[in-house]
C-alpha cells in the first residue's frame, strides 16, 4: 500500500501538452458537430 | 417488473456492493479511509469522478429534459473540458504538494483558519442539504411509477450506501463507483439501441432526427448572447466552465475522488478522462430522450407522464373536465400522428417542398397538442394541494416500464439506483471527512490518535447518511425547501472558487481581505438571485469575480 502520493509528473504516453490538446480539440469538434446538427435538422 | 427484472436489479446492485466491501476489507488509517491510501489508477479515478457527478436524477431528468426542451442542455457541459485542463495544471499539483486530506485544509496554510472553516462550512451546508435530495429525487419518481413505498425506497438507497461507505471509506466508494459507472454507461447504450429498434422500421435514423428537428428538439448549439437564456454556447462555456471549476476544484466530494490517485499523473489523467467523455455521455443521454420523443410521435403518449397526479385530479370535482381533456388529447395525438406520417413520407421521397409543407403541418399539430397539455397542467394546479405540474422526470422511466423488454427494465432501474448510490456515497465520505479534518481534529480534539479520528470519521459519515435519509423521508413535506436546495449549490460555488483562485494565484493578499470579500460576494450573489432574472450559471461567474476584485481593493 502506497502511503504517500508520488509526484510523478510525466504522463505514461504522449506529452501533457498533446493530451490537453486532445481534450480541447475534442470539445471543438463536438461544438462544430453540434452546430452542423443544428443547421441540418432544426 | 417481473422476476427477471428483479434478478437483474438485485444481482447487479448486490454484486457491486459486495465486491466493494470485500475489496476494501481490513483496517485503515486516516489517509487510507479518506483518500484510499493513494492507490487508484487513472481509469478508476476518472470513472469515480464521473459517477460522483452522475446522480440518479441525471438519468431520470436528462432524457425528460431532451423530450421537453431538446438537445440544448448539452451546452451546459461545454465548459467542463476546459475546467478539467485548468484544474489538472493548476490545482492538482498543489493539492498533492500540500499533502491535504480536504481541499479546505490548504486554505489555512495560505490564508488563515477562519477562511478555511468558512469554505468548509459553505461546503457542509450545501452538500449536507443536497445529499438528502440526491436520495429523495429518484425515490419519489420510483415510488410513484412502481408503487414502491417512498420511505422504504429512501431507507434502502441510503441504508445500503451508509453500510459500504462507513465500512470501507473512500476506497470502497471508488471501487463500487468504477463498476456502477460501467453499468450506467452500458445501460444508456442499451436504452439507445432499444429505443431505435422501437421506431417504425422504415424510418431511418436521419429521418428520425429530421422529425425531432421539426419539433425544435435538435437545437444542439445556440450561439446567441443574452444573460437571461439559461443554455447557450456562451453560458455553457463561461458559466458552465466556472461551475465545473468550482465543483471539481473545491467541492470535497470531487477533490477526494481524484486525490485518491496514485500520483499527480493518475489524478490528472482521471480528470482529463472526465473532460474527454463527459460531453459525449451527456449527448448520448439527451439523444435517448429525443428518440423517446420521436417514439411518442408514432405511439400515443399519456396525457401527463406522472399519472398519479391525474389520479388525484380524478378524485376531485374537476374529474369531468379531466375526462374532456383526455378526449381532446386523443384527438390531438391522432392529428399529430397523421402530420408526422406525412412528414416521414416526404422525407423518404426526398421532396423538399413537401417536407416544408409537412413541417408547417407538424408544428400546427404540435401547438394544439401542447395547448391540451398546458390546460391539463393548469387543471392539476387548480385541483389538488401541492400540485406537481412538471412531468419531465417521469418521461424516461414511464417509457422504460411500458416499452422495454424483460431484463432491460431491471438493468435500467439498476442504472438509476447505481447513480443514486454513487453520488450519495461520495457526498457522505466527503461530509464525514470534512467534519473531522476541518472542524473536529482542527478545533475540538487536535491530539488524538489516528485510529480515534478514523472511528470519528466513520461515525460522522454514518451520521451524515442518517441525516440525509431523514431529510429525504421528510422532503415531501418541504417542497419549497427542495427548490431552494437545488439553487443553493450555484449560489455558493462562485464564492468558494474565488477563495481558491486567490489562494493559488495571488501571493500578495492575506487572509482577512479574502474572508471579508467572500462574505460580501456571497451577499451580492444572494441579492442578484433575489432581484434579477439572470440565469443561475452566471452566479458562479459573479461570485468568483466579486471575490477576486473585492479581496484586492478592500482596505484591510
Amino acid at each position: 500500500m502506497a502511503d504517500e502520493p508520488r509526484e510523478q509528473d510525466a504522463p505514461p504516453f504522449l506529452s501533457w501538452r498533446a493530451i490537453y490538446a486532445i481534450v480541447l480539440g475534442a470539445l471543438a469538434v463536438e461544438a462544430v458537430l453540434g452546430a452542423i446538427l443544428t443547421a441540418l435538422y432544426s | 417488473m417481473n422476476a427477471l427484472d428483479w434478478v437483474v436489479l438485485f444481482g447487479t446492485l448486490g454484486a457491486i456492493i459486495g465486491y466493494g466491501i470485500w475489496k476494501t476489507r481490513g483496517p485503515a488509517d486516516m489517509t487510507g479511509y479518506l483518500l484510499g491510501g493513494y492507490q487508484d489508477r487513472w481509469l478508476t479515478v476518472g470513472l469515480s469522478v464521473m459517477a460522483t457527478q452522475a446522480s440518479a436524477i441525471t438519468f431520470l431528468s436528462t432524457p425528460g429534459q431532451a423530450y421537453a426542451d431538446g438537445m440544448r442542455f448539452v451546452q451546459f457541459y461545454f465548459g467542463l473540458p476546459i475546467a478539467m485542463v485548468i484544474l489538472s495544471i493548476a490545482f492538482v499539483p498543489r493539492f498533492y504538494r500540500s499533502r491535504v486530506l480536504t481541499a479546505y485544509e490548504l486554505l489555512e496554510s495560505r490564508f488563515d483558519l477562519k477562511t478555511r472553516q468558512l469554505a468548509a462550512f459553505l461546503f457542509l451546508l450545501q452538500r449536507g442539504l443536497s445529499a438528502g435530495i440526491t436520495i429523495y429525487a429518484p425515490a419519489i419518481v420510483l415510488s410513484k411509477l412502481l408503487g414502491w413505498s417512498l420511505n422504504l425506497t429512501c431507507l434502502a438507497i441510503g441504508g445500503l450506501v451508509i453500510v459500504y461507505t462507513v465500512a470501507g471509506g473512500t476506497r470502497a466508494v471508488s471501487q463500487t463507483q468504477k463498476h456502477q459507472m460501467t453499468v450506467m454507461l452500458l445501460g444508456m447504450v442499451v436504452a439507445f439501441v432499444v429505443v431505435l429498434r422501437r421506431l417504425p422500421p422504415d424510418l431511418s435514423f436521419g429521418n428520425a432526427l429530421s422529425i425531432a428537428g421539426a419539433f425544435g428538439k435538435m437545437n444542439v448549439v445556440d450561439f446567441s448572447g443574452g444573460l437571461g437564456s439559461r443554455y447557450t454556447f456562451w453560458s455553457g462555456l463561461l458559466g458552465g466552465g466556472f461551475l465545473a471549476m468550482a465543483y471539481f476544484g473545491t467541492d470535497q466530494s470531487q477533490v477526494q475522488r481524484y486525490l485518491s490517485g496514485r500520483s499527480v499523473t493518475e489524478s490528472r489523467l482521471g480528470l482529463l478522462f472526465n473532460g474527454l467523455f463527459k460531453v459525449p455521455m451527456q449527448f448520448l443521454i439527451l439523444l435517448v430522450g429525443v428518440m423517446v420523443f420521436v417514439f411518442y410521435q408514432f405511439n400515443p403518449p399519456p396525457l401527463f407522464f406522472n399519472e398519479s397526479e391525474l389520479a388525484r385530479v380524478a378524485r376531485t370535482p374537476h374529474a369531468a373536465e379531466l375526462q374532456r381533456l383526455q378526449a381532446e388529447h386523443q384527438t390531438a395525438v391522432q392529428a399529430r400522428r397523421s402530420e408526422v406520417d406525412r412528414l416521414a413520407g416526404a422525407l423518404r421521397a426526398h421532396d423538399a417542398a413537401a417536407v416544408d409543407r409537412a413541417r408547417a403541418g407538424v408544428q400546427a399539430a404540435a401547438a394544439r397538442f401542447d395547448d391540451v397539455r398546458a390546460r391539463t397542467k393548469a387543471l392539476i394546479a387548480a385541483s389538488v394541494p401541492r400540485p406537481e405540474t412538471n412531468d419531465a422526470d417521469y418521461v424516461f422511466l414511464s417509457f422504460v416500464l411500458a416499452n422495454l423488454p424483460r431484463g432491460i427494465v431491471g438493468l435500467l432501474l439498476a442504472v438509476i439506483l447505481c447513480a443514486a448510490m454513487s453520488s450519495t456515497a461520495s457526498e457522505l465520505t466527503a461530509l464525514g471527512g470534512c467534519t473531522v479534518v476541518d472542524f473536529y481534529r482542527r478545533s475540538l480534539r487536535p491530539n488524538e490518535s489516528d485510529a480515534h479520528y478514523v472511528r470519528v470519521a466513520r461515525a460522522c459519515t454514518g451520521a451524515w447518511g442518517a441525516l440525509a435519509v431523514l431529510f429525504a423521508v421528510f422532503a415531501a413535506l418541504l417542497d419549497n425547501l427542495i427548490q431552494a436546495v437545488n439553487i443553493l449549490g450555484s449560489l455558493f460555488y462562485g464564492t468558494i472558487l474565488g477563495i481558491f483562485l486567490m489562494a493559488f494565484f495571488s501571493r500578495r493578499v492575506r487572509g482577512t481581505p479574502v474572508f471579508v470579500a467572500a462574505l460580501l460576494s456571497q451577499a451580492l450573489v444572494v441579492v442578484v438571485w433575489l432581484t434579477t432574472s439572470i440565469g443561475f450559471l452566471w452566479f458562479n461567474v459573479i461570485g468568483c469575480a466579486a471575490v477576486l476584485i473585492l479581496s484586492q481593493v478592500l482596505p484591510l
